[in-house]
């Protein structure tokens, strides 16, 4: 022994017979021998004592609930101190879970030698389990609470951090400390029981004048069986014996009574907003405990702030330097940032590895598989050719050839489609993704005559997705519709890679659908609900697995498909009718199939105590995406037709040629000799005979693809073809998988055949594909380019009324013009149509229609008083304007011509009425002032006040605090009877939609948090995980 | 070969189920919807020193007089409804409404109540001494009309004359204000904005001696060929004289005219009317005195360019002038318990004509021939209806004791049909 200190070393147990063996045997074989042990246990219920006992080691016997801090100080109340000049005493605590190397108690007696500014010294703490892996070396304290070693998750010590360095603290697992400066200090905390009373003397130390090190090679291993909820927590500040509320408590404790005061409102902040973000990352994780201990550990301080300030006092004591010299040792935010990323980003780019869910564990690995290299170098054959130009690169990798030449030909292709767009069904988008949420909260919605359809569910989602480009909803959509192809591809190719399918054969089915003509068909006519399906659903590949092994699936599994269809759902009513109702015939099915079942224990017994999973389980199916989408979904149900709207508008769709070959064209759309290989595909899957499931529904789509093409709708403000492309898109998805399977199988089998009918066929259908994506492709950089949606098309609506509608009165213009040879008119607002409008668009009031009829056939004599009586203040004719029309206006009289213009003809509607307006017993009509859409005035005079809006019993008017009574006019428009002047205020009753609204979140919120993966209490990770 | 199993012969059947019961029900999905509606017309007020009465369709159909200050529709109340010193609008009906003017002389003036018209051709009247033939300008609509007139004379034309017809309104203007002293007149008036319909009457007097009086009707657009379907034979009657032909080739270059009258004697070209040279511009009368058998005939006039044509007949006390027509279709037409005697030309006739006649009863009868045939009832008609579904011009005179009037076979307005108007969106959507 070389050195001049007297080491005493305190064993502290608490139920941890599990770990106390090896500590004793570690402790007892130092290399420096120990000069005395002293043992605490706190009443453990196991072994502990008496292991501890019998290893001759003096035990003292401490509380239950004592702390730490407490059996330290109980055991220097028993030890008396070494006093001497030659000779200084060093207190070495220890776990009961720790377990030192023989030389560790040399190494850290040789980090405080010669050092006496340095208090204490503490080890390399290594995992129990894994050895190797690095647990700390030094520790320290956010500013948010969090513990902070600096070391990334699970690295493993390989040599990195061999020097001595100066830390805030270290942990008392295996700390030594001189007992003088120990007990100057005031020794351990008694307000921290348990858990950062490390961090807590290491920063009194530092405040102090001393210095703390790092001794790395000085090393340990250590189980944190508190930390990892191994053992109970039974201090005393253990609040229902709670360790991550008693680590909160103490972190904030810490933070709070020794940064410099006037940080305290600053860290109290952090501190309640880091709790609170916490409780919202582990409420999502499913670990309400977690998020609960999170928000009562801030609770707990604040309730008594007493103990703060009687800390503070006492630290202040002994203070010699400010607090703000241990900031170099506190964790910059950035650093944190850093970490949460890196772990965020390793979470997904695991989550999106194809073969993350059904991957087979039995199958080797490649080096894709480990995250090496590319996954496509895996069906590279290697070392063949050692050097290779760009082509044979390009060809050595198909998927970034395949994604290449999809990004190139959209790239040429969207030339005319770089900005704002608009045109065929999708109208402009000028708005922020904050007004997509207001239009999807409110209850009326001024569009045409007004309406108050509730918003479909899509506007709140593309207002979400539009976060990507901060909230700019046009320049998301723009960016949507450029990525289109390349997306679609590589959807595609992750979904045919989930079904085993090569590399080369993922590609190429990328490329078909990539290419389809269906896909191209929704760009050109801006089908947003069409593209958006046709980059997430291939994800549905594997759906009949999910359903032919429904129970063995987890709900989290179900809730995710549920919220994956919601989602589909929010974007095609089409697809959310057929899903339920497929679901719902599965249930009928199973219900039939067990019917002696029900018999036999009768339908409530059968209810309460049958196997009910699979019942379950459809039944969420069944009723989740609709209550996901609801109160939208629910209007489906009262508006049957909105099933066959797609968002956006109507458009004249294709011809039933073009639908038998899968090509929806329409009037921008591929035109029909590029044959879709897919209608090849379905043929030869329905003949294969192999895929039942994929043939009966395929059919199915098919034949209703067939069905719905040939109807007219009306609906979404106009009046068109069912739009069938999204059910072209399913086929696609469907069929592709398992063509290119069949493809996969045959090739072998007609290479070692004789020419025959099988190498015409799939010579055939392999020309037509290869024709079909060259030709598309050739199409859409050529014509295609110059599609219905593009950008910088002109406004509709001319600029001195646009300027109107920043008015309160919004006033409204009755616009009129030709689509085709069709007249078509309605009513705007001051602005051309947006996102969102059509889909809320309801019926013309028929008096309108009417009036709107007579005008342009000449005999509507009194059509300008009932265009009027509409708040109707402008009639603009666009050109190129129908002359006669333009005569027949001029000659009815009633409209008084404002402009003629290169954009059209304005005419003034002669007495038009305000949006609201009141007309007293002599006839005499009065405006009201109105608001964005109710109105609040005084009115002076008795009357009638009628709103120039379409009826709806949503309309309330208060008329000096008491309600009137909705009527309805003989034109329709919705007016109160006001028995007397007085304050108005009419408001259009949004309580419902609110409500629906409420539920709908709380759904989304529910089902979003039950499909996320569950966290795991620290208790429940296997020992393999742990360090 | 492999057999079919039973599940893809099931799609199968099912797919092709599907395209055929696609290709039975399809139809045409964007056909263009229309309405056809008749649009309401105008009867003229009480024009010179005649009383008119509008022959309506029935006593409710809903009518107002020009200007009213509410424009609300009432119901008449009367079939034969008394219109006073105001125009009267008539909501529209499939039947012709006419105006029977009585003048306190006895002359007989009628005229169909006519939806406005945008180029109108009038080619009678004068603005000499003798004459006092107006312009009877009605704007039946809610906004302010403006009506252009292009006067022509035996001079030439006259420069051109605007008027601004108020809302609401009916304005009579003096054809001697608009080309004074003028004998030969012809009006082509173009409406530029407003419901507008106009009402020509011209009455002359000698002194305190009534000559007579009756509507100078819409001719139509100019024309190379161009028919007069009723003109009365006075030839035989008392007091008759000649008839005179007006004529105006309103374009650039001089007409040369060829007129042939038709009748149950047959066709024949009048020496007075054969290859005449009409200077344009200028209003020329050329008198003609056919000698016939028949009571009435029709005149077919043939010209190397587009000209406008009336013929005017006098007899003792009264006149009438027939102008060209076009060919009628299916006409209805309320007589108000007139006498008709209808004349028609054409290369096959062959209508079809029902009738109420004034006692209610009703009757109907098929008028066939070549190039000329007429018909009359034996009383007093209510109500008269032509089916027609070949070229043939029809005109109705009405005769009695020294009255002679004039009228078309034509609606006075015909079924507007327009297409009805969607209420869509896409209207205010880019693109």
């Amino acid at each position: 022994m070389s050195d001049n200190f007297f080491v005493t070393a305190i064993v502290v147990s608490h139920d941890g017979a599990t770990w106390l063996a090896e500590s004793i045997a570690a402790i007892s074989g130092q290399s420096r021998p120990v000069n005395r042990i002293i043992a605490v246990d706190n009443g453990s219920i196991d072994a502990s004592a008496k292991m501890l006992s019998q290893s001759g080691i003096t035990v003292l016997q401490g509380d239950r609930e004592a702390g730490f801090g407490d059996a330290i100080d109980l055991a220097l109340a028993h030890s008396k101190p070494i006093i001497g000049d030659d000779q200084e005493e060093l207190l070495w605590l220890l776990h009961d879970d720790i377990a030192p190397t023989r030389t560790a108690l040399k190494f850290l007696i040789e980090g405080l030698q010669e050092k006496p500014q340095v208090a204490m010294v503490g080890p390399k703490l290594r995992g129990w389990y894994d050895r190797n892996h690095l647990l700390e070396l030094g520790i320290s304290i956010a500013v948010n609470g969090a513990r902070w070693t600096g070391l990334e998750d699970g690295e493993q010590d390989q040599g990195q951090y061999e020097e001595q360095q100066e830390v805030l603290a270290v942990s008392t697992a295996a700390m030594l400390v001189r007992r003088k400066v120990f007990e100057e200090l005031g020794g351990l905390d008694p307000n921290l029981a348990l858990f950062r009373d490390d961090v807590d003397l290491g920063w009194r130390a530092r405040v102090a004048g001393y210095s703390v090190l790092t001794a790395p090679k000085a090393l340990a291993f250590h189980a944190e069986a508190s930390g990892t909820e191994r053992r109970s927590v039974d201090v005393e500040e253990a609040f229902l014996h709670r360790p991550r509320l008693l680590d909160r408590r103490n972190a904030a404790y810490v933070l709070l009574v020794n940064v410099s005061w006037w940080l305290i409102p600053w860290v109290s902040l952090q501190l309640i907003g880091t709790a609170a973000i916490r409780a919202i990352g582990y409420l999502i994780a499913k670990l309400p405990g977690y998020a609960a201990d999170e928000v009562a550990a801030v609770g707990i301080l604040i309730i008594k702030p007493r103990e703060i300030l009687s800390a503070r006092q006492k630290r202040k004591a002994k203070r010699l330097l400010s607090s703000r010299i241990v900031r170099e040792y506190i964790p910059p935010r950035g650093s944190q940032i850093r970490q949460a990323w890196e772990r965020a980003s390793q979470s997904i780019s695991k989550w999106l590895k194809p073969n993350n869910i059904d991957e087979d564990l039995n199958e080797p690995m490649g080096y894709a598989d480990i995250g090496v290299i590319d996954e496509s170098f895996d069906d590279q054959e290697l070392a063949t050719v050692p050097r290779s130009s760009k082509w044979e690169t390009l060809r050595n990798r198909p998927l970034l050839a395949g994604l290449g030449l999809t990004t190139l030909v959209t790239l040429i292709a969207s030339r005319n489609r770089f900005g704002a767009l608009a045109g065929g069904a999708l109208p402009i988008a000028h708005a922020g993704a904050s007004d997509l949420f207001a239009k999807y909260g409110e209850s009326w919605h001024l569009v045409g005559m007004g309406s108050a359809a509730p918003t479909p569910p899509w506007l709140a989602l593309v207002g979400l997705a539009s976060g990507i480009t901060l909230g700019n909803v046009g320049a998301f959509i723009s960016l949507l519709f450029l990525i289109t192809p390349p997306l679609t591809f590589f959807a595609m190719y992750r979904a045919l890679k989930r079904l085993d399918l090569s590399v080369t054969l993922s590609v190429i089915g990328g490329l078909i659908y990539s290419m389809s003509p269906t896909i191209w068909a929704s760009i050109n006519e801006g089908r947003l609900g069409t593209i958006v399906i046709a980059l997430v659903a291939p994800a549905f590949l594997g759906i009949s697995k999910l359903t032919a092994n429904l129970t063995s699936r987890s709900w989290r599994r179900i809730y995710q498909t549920a919220l994956f269809a919601g989602f589909i759902a929010a974007f095609s009513s089409a697809f959310l009718t057929i899903w339920t109702f497929i679901a719902i015939a599965l249930i009928a099915i199973e219900l039939i199939q067990r019917r002696d079942e029900i018999k036999q224990l009768g339908p409530i017994n059968f209810l309460m105590t049958a196997d009910r999973e699979r019942l379950k389980r459809l039944l969420a199916f069944a009723i989740l995406p609709g209550l996901l989408n609801a109160p939208w979904s629910l209007s489906l149900i009262f508006h049957p037709t909105q099933i066959l709207q797609d968002p956006g508008l109507p458009l004249v769709g294709g011809n039933l040629n073009g639908i038998l070959l899968l090509n929806p064209s329409g009037s921008t759309g591929t035109p029909l000799w590029i044959i879709s290989p897919v209608i090849l595909f379905f043929f030869a899957v329905l003949l294969s005979g192999r895929f039942k499931l994929e043939s009966l529904i395929a059919t199915g789509i098919f034949a209703t693809t067939i069905i719905l093409s040939n109807l007219g709708t009306y609906g979404h403000g106009s009046s068109g073809n069912v739009w069938v492309g999204t059910l072209i898109i399913f086929l696609e998805i469907l069929l592709i998988g398992p063509a290119l399977k069949i493809f996969r199988e045959l090739i072998p089998n007609l290479a070692n055949s004789a020419l025959g009918f099988g190498h015409i066929l799939t010579g055939l259908v392999t020309a037509v594909s290869i024709f079909s994506v060259c030709a598309t492709a050739l199409w859409s950089i050529t014509t295609g380019a110059n599609s219905l949606v593009s950008q910088g098309q002109a406004e509709v609506v001319p600029a001195f009324i646009q300027s109107l509608s920043d008015t309160p009165g919004k006033p409204k213009t009755l616009v009129i013009g030709k689509y085709g040879s069709q007249l078509i008119y309605f009513v705007s607002r001051g602005s051309d149509l947006e996102l969102g409008d059509p889909d809320v668009a309801v019926a013309t009031p028929p008096e309108l229609e009417t009036a709107v009829e007579e005008l342009i056939s000449g005999v509507g004599i009194n059509s300008s008083k009932v265009i009027g009586a509409f708040g109707i203040q402008y009639l603009f004719i666009k050109n190129p304007a129908d002359q006669a029309v333009v005569r027949t206006i001029d000659g009815i009289g009633g409209f008084t011509r404002s402009s003629a213009t290169t954009a059209g003809v304005v005419w003034r509607v002669v007495g038009s009425k305000s949006r609201v307006s009141i007309t007293d017993a002599a006839g005499s009509v009065i405006s009201v002032n109105a608001n964005s859409i109710g109105a609040q005035d005084d009115i002076s005079t008795a009357g009638n006040i009628v709103l120039a809006e379409k009826y709806d019993s949503g309309w309330k008017a208060l008329l000096n605090g008491k309600k009137l009574e909705l009527r309805k006019s003989p034109i329709g428009l919705p007016f109160f009877v006001a028995p007397e002047g007085g304050t108005l205020n009419i408001v259009h009753d949004g309580t419902k939609r609110r409500a629906l609204l409420s539920i709908e979140f709380i759904t989304v919120l529910t089902v979003i948090v039950l499909s996320l993966p569950a966290g795991r209490r620290r208790r429940e990770v296997p020992i393999e995980e742990l360090a | 070969m492999r057999t079919l199993s039973r599940s893809t012969l099931l799609a199968i059947v099912l797919v092709i189920a599907a395209i055929l019961g696609v290709g039975a029900t399809q139809k045409v999905k964007t056909g263009i919807q229309t309405v056809a509606k008749f649009p309401a017309t105008v009867c003229p007020s009480n024009l010179g020193d005649g009383a008119a009465t509008a022959v309506l369709p029935n006593s409710k159909v809903l009518v107002r007089s020009i200007p009213t200050k509410n424009n609300k529709l009432v119901g008449a109340g009367a079939t034969n409804f008394q219109v006073g010193n105001r125009a009267l609008f008539v909501d529209g009906n499939q039947t012709t409404s006419i105006s029977v003017t009585r003048g306190s002389s006895g002359w007989l003036a009628t005229t169909a109540c006519v939806v406005s018209g945008s180029d109108q051709w009038f080619v009678g009247g004068s603005g000499a001494l003798t004459s006092r033939a107006e312009l009877d300008v009605v704007n039946s609509g809610l906004s302010s009309s403006i009506v252009d007139l292009f006067v022509f004379t035996s001079k030439g034309p006259l420069p051109i004359i605007s008027q601004s017809i108020p809302a609401n309104s009916e304005k009579s203007i003096l054809v001697d204000t608009l080309a004074p002293g003028e004998d030969l007149v012809a009006v082509h008036a173009v409406t530029r904005s407003g419901r507008v319909s106009i009402f020509f009457l011209d009455q002359r007097k000698k002194g305190l001696r009534s000559l007579g009086a009756d509507f100078v009707f819409d001719s139509g657009a100019p024309a190379n060929h161009l028919v007069i379907p009723a003109i009365l034979n006075i030839g035989k009657k008392k007091g008759g004289g000649a008839q005179t032909l007006r004529v105006l080739a309103p374009g650039a270059v001089d007409a040369t005219i060829k007129a042939s009258i038709i009748s149950t004697d047959g066709t024949f070209a009048p020496i007075e009317l054969d290859n005449k040279v009409i200077k344009h511009g200028n209003v020329t009368d050329l008198t003609f005195s056919p000698v016939l058998s028949g009571s009435a005939y029709s005149l077919v006039i043939d010209s190397d360019v587009p000209v406008v044509a009336s013929v005017r007949t006098d007899i003792s006390g009264e006149f009438s002038w027939a102008n060209s027509v076009k060919p009628f279709t299916n006409v209805t037409m309320n007589l108000g318990g007139l006498t008709p005697r209808v004349l028609f030309q054409g290369k096959a006739i062959l209508v079809g004509i029902s009738w109420i006649d004034i006692n209610g009863k009703t009757g109907s009868a098929t008028v066939s021939g070549t190039d000329f045939a007429g018909w009359a009832p034996k009383t007093g008609l209510r109500r008269i209806s032509f089916v027609n579904n070949s070229a043939t011009y029809g005109g109705i005179l009405f005769t009695g004791a020294g009255q002679i009037a004039n009228l078309p076979v034509a609606p006075g307005a015909v079924l507007e049909t327009a297409a009805i108007p969607q209420a869509d969106a896409r209207v205010i959507s880019r693109r």
